[in-house]
């Protein structure tokens, strides 16, 4: 029962807090991301979610506490949006070369064409685009997509670097309903074919529950956290949340109907069982109120 | 007998260098919104210069070595900044230049040709000048063969690009004092306006006819070879102002260049 004892943690943050001047906005947080993990962090705005990505990234320093990250830990970014100046002349499939991680992307390597590199990587974003239902938007000028279309060439961007983890931010923000479902269901795949770990960021409590083994609730401290069932039973998390926290209660209701199966068959359901009760204890330990 | 005089050769010579090294920095002004940044860096060199009277040392290395350093703390400021960058290079801009024409004016018997601040000399090209410009052309090359890919990356958003691995701050330090340099080398050849005009307007009159980052370089090196070319050959048969010509032959170009649509709709 004590397998993930035994796993080493993708990256594990301890005791982080982070100050802007004097204004505190993380206070002691910790937590771990496992590989095969779908992590989803939550928060009001202002919760200071994007601080805290920042700084499991390394784009930030923390005021206190340490980061610390598996050897060689291949990162897969999603940012949460994109500006590219529209004088940059660039297509969708360059944009998708540029994301390789291929060290020496030289003026010059663009014209080795028949390298042992770039076919692999070709073949790579051939594959992830066909997944994605992108491969029509290639040869666009990557200004010309809409923001729906946007968010899938991120995410594929993110994934044909083949990360150990994948770091989304909003991942479906601007993806009609029917999309958000597809996305969430892709990721999902991803997580069982390449055993990477995942952090999501939303606000968009509904959906993202589905495939979540544990959610962080954070507003400044970490609120709670814990599997989806728990955190949204929690007293902290409703006085935040309110009435959304209803809507997700049906929807994880209907969640446990449909994918028993699923969470069975992994033998990492066991271990997300196992955390989800340490959290539980957690949870009552730090009573520090948000409100 | 020969068609053209040595003073018209080493002009053509020096600015289709100036040309050619120009493009590959200004595409990138182009697309990271910057242009300010090289009139900022121009505004300063003329600091440069008083510095350099003043201490009398050499005019073109006191000029590179001060465009350097103000290049180095506008990249400073814009690290901790709590102003725009946009507000930042209009105080930098124009306190250098006030500071240089303060340095100036303390010093008794120097007079400057504020023809030749703005517009340079490009006739007076010596061979020194031929291989600094060769010398700051292999630099340029050596740089974007290792960090063309890095720079394009950063280009598109420093977050992402840091997280895939690119050291954004020496990319982007590497980048602006090439530039420092290669604006303060050029100060005296083409003058202040002009080396502003040949790293923007090629770049962006090449926007028209590119589909990629590497094609809107060449055809920027073409505009710009081409704008120094006919420039000269006005100036000389017409008897114009130089530098001014190479500016409103490239001015045209870009201007005929709007009216063609889009290449990829």
């Amino acid at each position: 029962m004590h397998f993930s004892n035994f796993r080493q943690p993708l990256i594990k943050a301890e005791n982080v807090s982070h100050k802007y001047e004097t204004n505190t906005v993380l206070q002691n947080i910790s937590l771990q991301i496992f590989a095969k993990e779908i992590v989803t962090l939550i928060g009001p705005n202002g919760a200071g979610k994007s601080t805290l990505l920042k700084i499991l990234l390394g784009l930030t320093t923390p005021s206190q506490g340490t980061v610390s990250r598996q050897k060689n830990l291949k990162i897969g970014f999603m940012p949460q949006k994109i500006h590219i100046d529209p004088t940059l002349p660039m297509t969708v499939e360059r944009f998708l070369q540029l994301g390789l991680p291929n060290k020496h992307q030289t003026l010059f390597s663009k014209f080795k064409l028949g390298s042992f590199k770039a076919a692999y990587g070709n073949t790579i974003i051939e594959k992830t685009t066909q997944e994605l239902d992108i491969v029509n938007l290639l040869k666009q000028p990557i200004q010309k997509v809409s923001g729906g279309e946007m968010q899938r060439i991120l995410l594929a961007r993110a994934l044909i670097r083949e990360p150990d983890l994948l770091v989304l931010d909003e991942p479906v923000q601007g993806v009609d309903l029917q999309g958000q479902t597809e996305i969430y269901d892709y990721i999902n795949k991803i997580r069982n074919e390449h055993e990477c770990g995942i952090l999501m960021v939303s606000h968009d409590l509904h959906i993202v529950m589905k495939h979540t083994d544990e959610v962080l609730c954070l507003n400044r401290h970490m609120c709670c956290t814990g599997h989806p069932q728990t955190v949204s039973k929690n007293s902290e998390f409703q006085a935040l949340f309110g009435d959304l926290s209803e809507s997700l209660a049906v929807y994880e209701h209907h969640h446990n109907e449909s994918c028993q199966l699923t969470h069975g068959e992994a033998s990492h359901g066991l271990s997300a069982q196992n955390k989800h009760h340490e959290h539980q204890i957690n949870t009552t330990s730090k009573p520090k109120g948000g409100k | 007998m020969s068609l053209l005089s040595d003073f018209m050769l080493l002009a053509l010579l020096g600015g289709i260098g100036l040309a050619v090294i120009s493009a590959p920095l200004g595409v990138f002004m182009v697309w990271q919104r910057q242009s300010y940044f090289g009139a900022t860096l121009a505004h300063s060199a003329l600091l440069g210069i008083s510095i350099g009277l003043f201490l009398q040392i050499d005019l073109t290395l006191s000029v590179i070595l001060i465009s350097m350093l103000v290049a180095a703390a506008i990249f400073w400021l814009s690290q901790h900044k709590q102003l725009s960058s946009d507000t930042l290079l209009g105080i930098l801009a124009h306190s250098s230049l006030a500071f240089g024409l303060v340095l100036i004016s303390l010093q008794d018997n120097i007079q400057i040709d504020l023809m030749g601040y703005l517009f340079g000399d490009i006739l007076s090209i010596n061979s020194i000048d031929l291989s600094l410009i060769l010398l700051t052309s292999i630099l340029i090359l050596l740089f974007y063969f290792k960090y063309w890919g890095a720079l394009l990356n950063v280009t598109l958003n420093p977050e992402l690009a840091q997280v895939e691995g690119i050291n954004v701050k020496r990319v982007q330090l590497l980048f602006v004092l090439l530039l420092a340099f290669m604006i303060a080398l050029s100060m005296k050849i083409v003058g202040v306006l002009l080396v502003t005009s040949l790293l923007i307007i090629p770049a962006a009159a090449a926007r028209k006819l590119s589909t990629s980052p590497e094609q809107m370089l060449g055809f920027s090196i073409f505009i710009g070879v081409c704008s120094i070319i006919g420039g000269l050959f006005t100036s000389y048969y017409i008897d114009l102002p130089t530098g001014p010509s190479i500016v409103v032959v490239a001015t045209i170009l870009f201007l005929l260049l709007q009216l063609k649509p889009q290449p990829n709709r």
